[in-house]
């Protein structure tokens, strides 16, 4: 009981942090909204989770989590892969502009 | 002497050869730069040694990075008309960059383009005849181009058309972006034959046939976000 109750706080407070916290888009808050909600949900009846899985037609409950997981694990690694991405290209233009900075000239060498 | 077109060298751990090319060539121009890309063995000590403006990357970045680099350098040259990019391995004849120098000052294209694919093609190793085939037949749908080579280091460019290129893909795959711009903005272009001398240096140095794939990937990802 006690675990449960640890889980539904957690929960909670990623549901309010996610109203809170100011995102770049609003994809990344409706997404930590909507598994907040949905983790609440698996806690406090599995009635509520298997209703969500019959509306969406995925027929049981367990399944709905393990489709939410996987997608969640692509979309990280996606994210992640292009933030590595947007990353290397800002280093990539810091070297560049320094290195250009700090050329040698010896052409006019002896 | 050429005086007003630029030799661009893109260097990486070519300790063994970069000292004859670089001796070879300024017999013929004036002004070569160098781009070391992040080079761990002496390559940087050799540079210092040698006439050429050299610019250092902290970092190994990638080939196209270190194009990029040059461009970037040369467009802000006064008295630059044009500039070659020349492999630092050996695999590329003076005359041919003789060759492109000449014609690159009187002919009204902006690109030079070098094809190992005109003219004799015997001196291509079997695969990577196959391998290049495949990626210039990729590179020619995705830019609507006819070329008949892709990937070649040698090329001439004027100055002009510089500031028209932006390199973005640091690795290999920087040569499709360079035609896939050339297409998309409408850069006149000619190819010119080149003799590439395979040597087992060269090929060890050179681009593996794997990269082919690093590169339609480049190409795939470009293509996409434009």
């Amino acid at each position: 009981m006690i675990f449960k109750a640890i889980f539904i706080t957690v929960f909670a407070i990623f549901f309010i942090y996610s109203l809170l916290r100011p995102f770049q888009s609003l994809f990344a808050r409706l997404f930590l909204m909507i598994g907040s909600i949905l983790g609440i949900l698996s806690l406090i009846g599995v009635s509520y989770a298997q209703s969500v899985a019959d509306f969406l037609g995925i027929g049981r409950a367990a399944d709905l989590y393990l489709y939410l997981g996987l997608i969640t694990i692509f979309l990280y690694v996606a994210f992640t892969l292009n933030r590595f991405d947007t990353l290397n290209k800002k280093i990539s233009n810091l070297v560049k502009e320094l290195a250009i900075l700090n050329k040698t000239d010896n052409s006019d060498q002896k | 002497m050429f005086d007003n077109i630029y030799i661009l060298i893109p260097v990486y751990n070519e300790e063994r050869q970069i000292k004859n090319v670089i001796e070879g060539l300024s017999k013929i121009f004036k002004n070569i730069v160098v781009v070391n890309d992040g080079s761990t063995d002496s390559t940087e000590e050799i540079l210092k040694s040698l006439k050429v403006v050299h610019i250092k990357h902290s970092i190994n970045l990638g080939q196209g990075a270190a194009i990029s680099s040059g461009f970037k350098y040369i467009s802000k040259q006064k008295n630059a008309h044009a500039v070659i990019t020349f492999d630092a391995d050996g695999q590329h004849s003076l005359d041919d960059a003789y060759s492109f120098a000449t014609e690159i000052t009187k002919c009204k294209e902006e690109i030079i383009f070098g094809s190992r694919f005109i003219g004799k093609k015997e001196n291509i190793p079997f695969l990577k005849r196959i391998v290049l085939s495949i990626v210039i037949f990729f590179t020619n749908k995705f830019s609507r181009t006819n070329l008949t080579d892709a990937h070649n280091g040698l090329k001439a460019l004027k100055v002009s058309c510089l500031n028209k290129i932006d390199i973005t893909i640091d690795g290999f795959g920087f040569e499709s972006q360079i035609i896939h711009q050339v297409s998309k903005k409408g850069i006149s272009y000619k190819e010119m034959p080149t003799n590439t001398i395979y040597t087992d240096y060269s090929k060890k140095k050179g681009q593996k046939l794997s990269n082919g794939l690093i590169i339609l990937e480049d190409l795939f990802k470009h293509g996409i976000r434009k």
